[in-house]
C-alpha cells in the first residue's frame, strides 16, 4: 500500500514516472477518442487496424532489410503499420454497405470488419514468417512492437503521449459537435451539408493515431479495450455527448494510472495487461452500480414496481414518462 | 542512441579467439556494437572495467553445408550452434545441414514445408530442446521412428549422467547457480534454460556425447575410419577449442572487479554464461523473447544498475531494444538515486543535505510532468463578451418565420424540386426508371406506391444519399449543394439509434450546425453551441409541443415524440422545401393530427412539404398533390387526378384493388 502511494506520488522513480503519466495521457486520448467512435459505431474500426498493423510492421520490416535500410527503426515500421491500417479501414468502408442502404453485392459491416480483420491477419502472419527467416536480427522485436512493451516506455513515447491527448481534447472540443451529429444521424447531416467525409476522415485519423501509439504502449490486442472500455463505462453514468467524452478520458487516465502503478507495485505484473484489466474492472463494476442503468439498480427498480404491481396498486408516476411509454417501438 | 540493426542473434566476439589469436585484450564495446554505455558514476571517477558479452555463435559459418556426396548420412540440426557442433565433428564422413540461418529466432521460427522435407530426409535429427525451438518442439520429438534418431542436444546434459557428476546438467531456474540478482522477486516461473552454448565446457560436453551417435550412423565399411577420425581427431579438437574459448574468457573477466561482474540483458538468456565465468546475469524479461517486462522490474534494475553503478547494459538483436533503452533513461535521470541513496545512508547514517535539495528539484519536475495533461482543459475557446454581445445583436431573439412570408414567396418562384430523367439502380438492380417531375411550389405532396416502389430511394436519390444511374434531381432550379439551406429531410425514424446520449433539444439544434445563425465565418459545427441556436432550437420545440420535454434524452421520449422532434429540427432550418420519409410510420394519432396541422400550416406560409405516406385516404384528405410510382412514374398532379381508382389499380395491381383507400 505504501509503495502504491509512493508510485502515485510520483516517487516511484524515474521510469515508474514515465510509464504512469504516459499511460495516463495514452487513456485520456484513447477515451476521448473512443467516445466518439463508440457513437459513430467505428469502435471495430480500432480492432482492425491494430489486426492490420500486423502486415504493416512486417511488410516494412521486409522492404527496409530489402533495400538495404539502416535508419531508425521505429518510424518505419509505424509508417508500414499505419499504411495497411489506414488500408484495411478503406476496405473495411468499402466492403460493408452503409446505414440503412441496401447496396448490393455489400456485406454487413461486422461480416466486412471481422472479413479484413482476418484476412490481415493472415498476410500479416505469412509476411511475418517470412520476415523470421531473413535473418539479420529484431524478427522477435517485430513481435514486441505488436504486443507492445508498456514497461519499457521512454520519456520521448510520454511526449508523444501528451500530445495526442492535446489533440484529442481539442479534436472533442472543436470537431465533437459536428462529429455527434453526424454520428446520431448520418443521412441528415449530410443533406444539411455537413462536411461528414471530413469529419469522418478526422474520427478516422485520431482512432489510426491512437491505435498506433497505444499499441507501441499496450499492445496490438489490448489496446482495443482502451477504445472500447472507458467510453462504454462512461455511457452507463452520463447521458450526453459532451460529459461523455469527459468521463470517458477521465476513466480512461485513471485506467492508465492505476494500473501502471498498481503494475510498479505488484511483482511481476505486465503493465499494459494491467492497465486494461483495471479499465475493465472499472466497466464492470460501473454495470453493476450505476444508478441509472446499473444492472442492480434496474434489478430493484423492477421488484419495487412488482411490489406495487402485486398489491394492485396505481402506476406510479415516475414510470408513466418512462421510454417507449405510449406506443411500442415500430 | 544509434544502433546498428544487422547483427547476429549471439554477441559474437570469440571468431578471433578460435583462429587462436588469445590474449587479445578485453574491449570495450566497440560504437557499433550494440552496448548503450551508461554515464560515469558519481564524482570519484569510473573504477569500472567494461563487460564483454562473448559467445560461441559465430564458431563457424552459419546456414548449410556443402553440396551433399552420395551416400553419407544426412544430419540435420536446428540451430547453427547445434550444426556446427556436428560439422565440427563428422566433416566428411556425415552431411551436415542446418535449418534456422544465422540471425533467425528460434523461439519464433516455424518449419516450413520444405523444413519438414529436410528433416523427413535426414537419418539424424539434432535440436537443442528445452523448449528453445517453442513452436517446432513437438514436430521434431515426433520425428524419431525406426530409419531415424531425433536427439535433443542440451537435453543430454540433464538427465542423472556424468554431466551431471561433473556439474555440467542443465541449470534450472535463471538465477539459481549465480548468486541471484538482489532485486529480482520471485523466480521465473519456467524450469530450465536452453541457452546451452553459451558455456563452452558443457557445449563441449555435449559434443562429446554426441560423436558414438555419429559415428553409429557411417555404414560399416567406414565406421572405423569414421571412428577414428571422429572421435580420435575431430572430437579432440573441438574440446581444445572450447577449452581455449573457457580460459580466454576467464581471462577477460578476470579484468572486471569481482563485485562488478554483472551482465544485464534484455532476456534471461546467458546464465550458462554467467555460471561458467562467476558472472551475476540479470536479464530484464524471462527466458523466452517473447515475454514482456512490467515497469517494477524495469525499476529494480534501475536500481541495480545504479547501486552497482553497472557501466553498459547490451541490447541483443534478438530482443526488442525498447526496454533496454527504458533502463538506461531511467539510470541516466536519475543520477543520485534511491539504491545509490540508501548506500549513502547506511555509510553516513543519513542521507546529506545536498542530495534531499536535489531530490525536491526533482519533485519540482514531477509536478511539472504532472500538470500537464490539464493545461488542454485550460484551452477551452472562451468566447469573448463582445464577441457574444455583437452575436446577439445581428441575430436577435430568432424567430421561425424569420423574413416574412414575402419573402419565402419570393424565393419560392423556382419549382423547389424537379427530377429530370431520374433513375436509380442498387448495384446491378433497377429501383427506379426515368422519373420526370417537377413539384409545385406551396402544396403538400405525397408521394405513394406500393412497398418496393422506390417512394424512400426516389428522396434519397434526390437528396443525392444514394448515388443516381442517370439524370438529375434541382432544387430551385440549382443542385442541392447550393441551395442546402433551403431543403429540410426528415429520415425515417428507423435510422437512427435513439439510445444516442442527447437530449431534444440537442437534436433539434443539429438541424442548425450548417445554415442556422452564424458567429463569425466560422460554421456552427465548430467549437461550442452559440445560444442563438439553442433558444431556435427550444422555439422549434415548443412548435410541435414538446417545449416540456426538451431536456429529455431522445432515448425517454415515446416514437410519435421522436418523430416530432425530427419535424422541429427541420422546422428550425427554416426551409422551404421540407421532404419527410414516412413521418407517419409508428406516430399516435395526437401525434398525426399535429404533424397534419403543421404541414397545412407550412404550406400557408408558402413552403412546399413532400412526404412519403402509406395510407391513401390520408392523402385524400390532407395533401394537395400526390406522385405516384412503381418503379416509374405512374401519375402526378392534383390528388383527385393522381389517386383516381384507375391509376391506383395500374400501380398497385388488381390484387390491390379492392383494399381500396387502405393499400400498404
Amino acid at each position: 500500500m505504501d509503495g502504491l502511494l509512493e508510485v502515485l506520488t510520483l516517487r516511484g522513480g524515474h521510469n515508474t514516472n514515465v510509464v504512469l503519466i504516459g499511460a495516463t495521457l495514452l487513456g485520456v486520448a484513447a477515451g476521448v477518442v473512443g467516445t466518439f467512435a463508440m457513437l459513430r459505431r467505428r469502435s471495430l474500426v480500432a480492432d482492425a487496424l491494430s489486426h492490420a498493423a500486423l502486415p504493416g510492421v512486417a511488410g516494412a520490416f521486409l522492404i527496409a532489410s530489402a533495400v538495404g535500410y539502416t535508419g531508425p527503426r521505429l518510424p518505419m515500421l509505424l509508417c508500414g503499420a499505419l499504411a495497411s491500417g489506414l488500408l484495411a479501414a478503406a476496405a473495411i468502408e468499402a466492403l460493408s454497405r452503409g446505414q440503412g442502404t441496401q447496396r448490393r453485392g455489400r456485406l454487413a459491416s461486422d461480416t466486412a470488419t471481422a472479413t479484413v480483420l482476418a484476412s490481415s491477419f493472415g498476410l500479416g502472419t505469412v509476411l511475418l514468417g517470412l520476415a523470421q527467416r531473413t535473418g539479420g536480427g529484431g524478427q522477435a522485436g517485430l513481435a514486441g512492437f505488436i504486443f507492445g512493451r508498456t514497461a519499457g516506455m521512454l520519456a520521448r513515447d510520454a511526449y508523444v503521449m501528451a500530445g495526442l491527448a492535446t489533440l484529442a481534447l481539442a479534436a472533442a472540443l472543436v470537431l465533437g459537435r459536428g462529429l455527434a451529429a453526424v454520428a446520431f444521424n448520418e443521412r441528415f447531416a449530410r443533406t444539411a451539408g455537413l462536411p461528414v467525409r471530413a469529419l469522418d476522415s478526422a474520427l478516422a485519423a485520431l482512432i489510426a493515431m491512437v491505435t498506433l501509439a497505444g499499441m507501441q504502449a499496450v499492445g496490438m490486442l489490448l489496446v482495443v479495450a482502451l477504445i472500447v472500455a472507458p467510453p462504454a463505462t462512461a455511457r452507463l453514468w452520463v447521458t450526453n455527448v459532451r460529459s461523455l467524452a469527459a468521463l470517458a478520458g477521465a476513466l480512461g487516465g485513471a485506467s492508465g494510472l492505476v494500473g501502471s502503478a498498481l503494475s510498479a507495485t505488484l511483482p511481476d505484473a505486465p503493465t499494459g495487461a494491467v492497465i486494461v484489466l483495471v479499465a475493465s474492472a472499472l466497466f464492470l463494476l460501473s454495470l453493476a452500480l450505476s444508478p441509472s442503468r446499473g444492472v442492480l439498480a434496474v434489478a430493484r427498480r423492477r421488484r419495487a414496481l412488482a411490489h406495487v404491481a402485486q398489491r394492485g396498486g396505481a402506476l406510479p408516476p415516475a414510470a408513466q414518462g418512462g421510454p417507449q411509454a405510449s406506443e411500442g417501438t415500430p | 542512441m544509434p544502433v546498428s540493426r544487422h547483427r547476429p542473434f549471439f554477441p559474437a566476439l570469440a571468431a578471433s579467439v578460435v583462429g587462436g589469436r588469445q590474449g587479445s585484450a578485453p574491449r570495450q564495446p566497440a560504437p557499433g556494437r550494440r552496448a548503450l554505455v551508461l554515464p560515469p558514476w558519481g564524482r570519484r571517477g569510473v573504477r569500472l572495467a567494461a563487460l564483454v558479452a562473448l559467445g560461441l555463435g559465430q564458431l563457424s559459418c552459419g546456414a548449410s553445408g556443402p553440396a551433399r556426396p552420395a551416400g553419407q548420412p544426412v544430419v540435420v540440426a536446428t540451430t547453427a550452434m547445434i550444426g556446427d557442433v556436428a560439422q565440427a565433428l563428422g566433416a566428411g564422413h556425415v552431411h551436415v545441414e542446418t535449418l534456422l540461418g544465422s540471425g533467425v529466432d528460434p523461439h519464433l521460427y516455424r518449419a516450413n514445408r520444405d523444413d519438414v522435407a529436410r528433416l523427413m530426409g535426414a537419418d539424424l535429427v539434432l535440436y537443442n530442446g528445452v523448449h528453445l525451438e517453442g513452436r517446432m518442439g513437438d514436430t521434431l520429438a515426433g520425428l524419431a521412428d525406426g530409419a531415424r534418431q531425433v536427439v535433443a542436444f542440451a537435453e543430454q546434459l540433464g538427465g542423472p549422467s556424468e554431466a551431471r557428476r561433473a556439474g555440467l546438467g542443465l541449470l534450472s531456474a535463471p538465477g539459481s547457480s549465480s548468486s541471484a540478482s538482489e532485486p529480482a522477486g520471485a523466480t521465473p516461473a519456467h524450469a530450465f534454460d536452453p541457452h546451452v552454448w553459451m558455456d563452452p565446457a558443457r557445449w563441449a560436453y555435449a559434443a562429446e556425447l554426441l560423436a558414438p551417435t555419429l559415428v553409429a550412423l557411417v555404414p560399416e565399411p567406414e565406421r572405423e575410419a569414421a571412428r577414428r577420425d571422429i572421435i580420435e581427431g575431430a572430437l579432440p579438437n573441438f574440446q581444445a577449442t572450447a577449452q581455449a574459448l573457457v580460459e580466454f574468457g576467464a581471462a577477460c573477466f578476470a579484468t572486471i572487479p569481482e563485485k562488478q561482474r554483472v551482465l544485464v540483458t534484455a532476456h534471461d538468456a546467458f546464465h550458462y554464461l554467467g555460471d561458467r565465468f562467476g558472472l551475476e546475469v540479470v536479464g530484464l524479461q524471462g527466458v523466452s523473447t517473447e515475454s514482456e517486462a512490467g515497469v517494477r522490474r524495469i525499476e529494480e534494475l534501475v536500481d541495480l544498475l545504479v547501486a552497482r553503478r553497472i557501466p553498459a547494459v547490451f541490447v541483443e538483436s534478438s530482443v526488442p531494444d525498447r526496454a533496454v533503452k527504458a533502463l538506461v533513461e531511467g539510470a541516466r535521470a536519475r543520477p543520485r538515486d534511491r539504491g545509490r541513496r540508501r548506500a549513502l545512508q547506511r555509510r553516513d547514517g543519513r542521507a546529506r543535505h545536498p542530495r534531499r535539495h536535489v531530490r525536491r528539484d526533482d519533485r519540482a519536475q514531477h509536478h511539472d510532468d504532472h500538470a500537464r495533461p490539464r493545461r488542454p482543459r485550460a484551452g477551452r475557446p472562451v468566447r469573448g463578451l463582445a464577441l457574444r454581445r455583437a452575436e446577439r445583436a445581428r441575430h436577435g431573439r430568432v424567430g421561425l418565420t424569420r423574413g416574412g412570408r414575402s419573402m419565402i414567396r419570393q424565393r419560392n418562384d423556382a419549382c423547389p424540386l424537379e427530377l429530370r430523367g431520374l433513375s436509380v439502380a442498387y448495384a446491378d438492380v433497377p429501383v427506379l426508371w426515368d422519373i420526370n417531375w417537377a413539384a409545385r411550389p406551396g402544396r403538400r405532396i405525397a408521394i405513394v406506391g406500393p412497398n418496393g416502389a422506390g417512394k424512400t430511394t426516389l428522396l434519397e436519390a434526390a437528396l443525392g444519399l444514394v448515388p443516381k444511374l442517370a439524370g438529375e434531381a434541382l432544387f430551385f432550379g440549382r443542385p442541392l449543394a447550393a441551395v442546402r439551406d433551403r431543403v429540410a429531410y426528415v429520415p425515417q425514424r428507423e435510422a437512427v439509434d435513439w439510445d444516442f446520449p442527447v437530449t431534444a433539444r440537442e437534436v433539434v439544434a443539429m438541424g442548425l450546425l450548417m445554415g442556422g445563425p452564424r458567429r463569425g465565418l466560422l460554421p456552427n459545427w465548430l467549437g461550442g453551441t452559440p445560444r442563438a441556436l439553442t433558444e431556435r432550437a427550444t422555439d422549434a420545440l415548443a412548435e410541435v409541443g414538446l417545449a416540456a420535454l426538451a431536456d429529455r434524452p431522445i432515448g425517454q421520449l415515446s416514437g410519435g415524440q421522436q418523430q416530432r422532434v425530427f419535424l422541429a429540427r427541420a422546422l428550425a432550418r427554416d426551409a422551404a422545401l421540407i421532404v419527410l420519409d414516412e413521418p407517419f410510420a409508428g406516430v399516435d394519432a395526437a401525434t398525426e393530427a399535429l404533424l397534419h396541422e403543421r404541414f397545412a400550416r407550412l404550406a400557408a406560409e408558402g413552403r412546399t412539404v413532400l412526404a412519403v405516406h402509406h395510407d391513401l385516404g390520408s392523402v385524400r384528405q390532407h395533401f394537395d398533390d400526390a406522385l405516384v410510382i412503381h418503379r416509374t412514374l405512374v401519375a402526378a398532379g392534383p390528388v383527385a387526378d393522381a389517386l383516381a381508382p384507375e391509376v391506383i389499380a395500374r400501380a398497385y395491381g388488381a390484387a390491390q384493388r379492392e383494399l381500396g383507400a387502405t393499400a400498404p
